[in-house]
């Protein structure tokens, strides 16, 4: 029973940090998408900046701000692949510790069947509230739009 | 009386314990017989077990019996009384089998006096059963090297009596946890935690039924402790016949030898019981625990255990299942290539799946 706890852990903790991945990835992205319309925005100031200049002057306008948002994508990328690397190497790592314990500790379970053999017969039984004390903590708000 | 061999009552063949009739069995006449006709027949070999002096250290001589020799330190030998052949055996050992007709011993001198056990449960499985659960808790392996199954001798799996120390305990004791439950909640950009701190102690008797412990130092002694529970409704009074047909072996082990360490896990099992009934908090931290003994009784009982003992590329392995419910315990051989093989496999797997998730999750 205890082998099968912590394989079902294994596989929880191992799904759960999967998710995590996924979810990390998934806000990732949506720093990536976030950032895109004002990269579009960027480029479309930019491009009626074109028209209406000299072309040299508003061409550099226009290549600053697409390298500015490739370089925001690669490094958000750069970020999902450490993390993905971290979360996946840490859940194959779990996984591969509990069934190795599994073949050297196989059927180690409790050995005794103390809820069945060993009754209890309370006497005495004690709840006494000695502190109570509150924290508070300040909720700050997020005021930033992007 | 030195060794006893049990004779069927029709053909004078050797009789043994059928774990799958549940009756002991004549393998040549095909004869049954319940423990009670054997008691009408053979029930004085028990009672004469009563009277004999104990085999003890002190009295090291009396380890060697009439009709064995000294072999080596702590090894004996004696004479098949069926074929005449010489067998050696360990000191421990209660009962085996001549290695050459087959025929099934039971050294009777070392189950005399206080060493005669005071209940046995007879094997459930048979050879056959234990085997095919064997090949079936390794099917379940995916990472065990292809030649092991081959490779194991499954036949030298054999069915053994193991001593343990029964062990009936009526403690009083105390625990005295701190106990913490925690509330949060929200009220405008204010996040408020409170956290309550509860003593508390629960007092009262417990009544340990059966707790066993492993009669038998050595190196199966780990085995003998997971190869538990068993299941105390199949203890019967013992009877010598019980283990015609299988191994034995004697406690090496006396109660003193065991007493301390049967007091700390029977404190542990303590705390864990009264843990119990600490419900309700967030987390509970033990304080003090305080367990006195009221009672105690302590029976030597005989369990049964098929084991097997193989060697995979130079390692020892030892493999056991519970004679009366079945439950594995045992080390396997790890295929590391295999499992190697399998972590890249997954890692990769995980790694494409966290990248891409996010696509898929948008």
């Amino acid at each position: 029973m205890k082998k099968n706890i912590l394989k079902r852990s294994a596989a929880v903790i191992a799904a759960a940090l999967t998710l995590l991945c996924c979810g990390i990835s998934a806000s990732a992205e949506s720093v990536i998408a976030a950032d895109a319309p004002a990269a579009a925005a960027a480029e479309e100031n930019a491009g009626a900046a074109f028209y209406g200049y000299d072309g040299d002057y508003d061409y550099d306008i226009i290549t600053t701000a697409n390298s500015g948002s490739s370089e925001k994508e690669e490094k958000n990328w750069v970020k999902i692949i450490i993390v993905a690397l971290v979360v996946s190497l840490l859940a194959t790592g779990i996984i591969i510790f509990v069934i190795y314990r599994g073949y050297k500790y196989n059927g180690m379970t409790e050995p005794y069947e103390y809820k069945n053999k060993a009754p209890l017969e309370l006497s005495d039984r004690e709840d006494v509230l000695i502190d109570v004390h509150v924290t508070t903590r300040h909720i700050e708000k997020n005021n930033n739009n992007n | 009386m030195e060794t006893v061999s049990y004779k069927c009552l029709n053909c004078e063949a050797p009789l043994e314990y059928s774990a799958k009739k549940l009756k002991f069995y004549c393998e040549y006449c095909r004869s049954e017989y319940t423990e009670e006709e054997l008691k009408k027949h053979f029930g004085n070999l028990d009672q004469a077990l009563d009277n004999e002096q104990p085999v003890s250290e002190e009295n090291k001589a009396d380890d060697v019996p009439e009709g064995f020799e000294d072999f080596a330190s702590g090894t004996v030998m004696y004479t098949c009384q069926s074929c005449g052949a010489e067998v050696i055996t360990d000191k421990t050992t209660a009962a085996t089998f001549c290695i050459y007709c087959h025929n099934p011993v039971v050294i009777s001198n070392r189950l005399t006096g206080a060493f005669k056990p005071d209940k046995v449960i007879p094997f459930k499985f048979t050879e056959e059963d234990a085997e095919n659960k064997f090949f079936e808790f390794c099917k379940k392996k995916h990472f065990l090297p292809k030649t092991f199954i081959s490779r194991a001798e499954l036949n030298k799996i054999r069915g053994v009596y193991y001593p343990y120390w029964m062990v009936d305990s009526k403690k009083d004791g105390c625990l005295y946890a701190t106990a913490k439950k925690v509330r949060t909640w929200t009220s405008g950009d204010t996040e408020y935690t409170e956290t309550k701190i509860f003593r508390c102690k629960r007092a009262g008797m417990i009544d340990f039924k059966d707790f066993p412990h492993p009669a038998l130092k050595g190196e199966h002694s780990k085995a003998l402790k997971y190869v538990n529970p068993y299941h105390s409704e199949d203890f019967r009074g013992f009877t010598m016949a019980y283990l015609s047909g299988f191994l034995a072996e004697k406690r090496d082990t006396e109660r003193s030898d065991v007493q301390e360490s049967v007091d700390q896990e029977l404190k542990e099992y303590s705390k864990k019981i009264y843990l119990d009934t600490i419900t309700g908090y967030d987390s509970v931290i033990v304080d003090s625990v305080d367990v006195k003994t009221l009672d105690e009784h302590w029976q030597y009982a005989m369990m049964p255990v098929w084991m097997m003992n193989f060697n995979y590329e130079g390692k020892d392995y030892l493999y056991a299942m519970n004679g009366q419910t079945g439950k594995n315990y045992g080390e396997l051989p790890l295929d590391k290539k295999k499992l190697a093989l399998f972590g890249i496999i997954l890692f990769v797997a995980l790694l494409l799946l966290s990248i891409l998730g996010g696509y898929f999750l948008l």
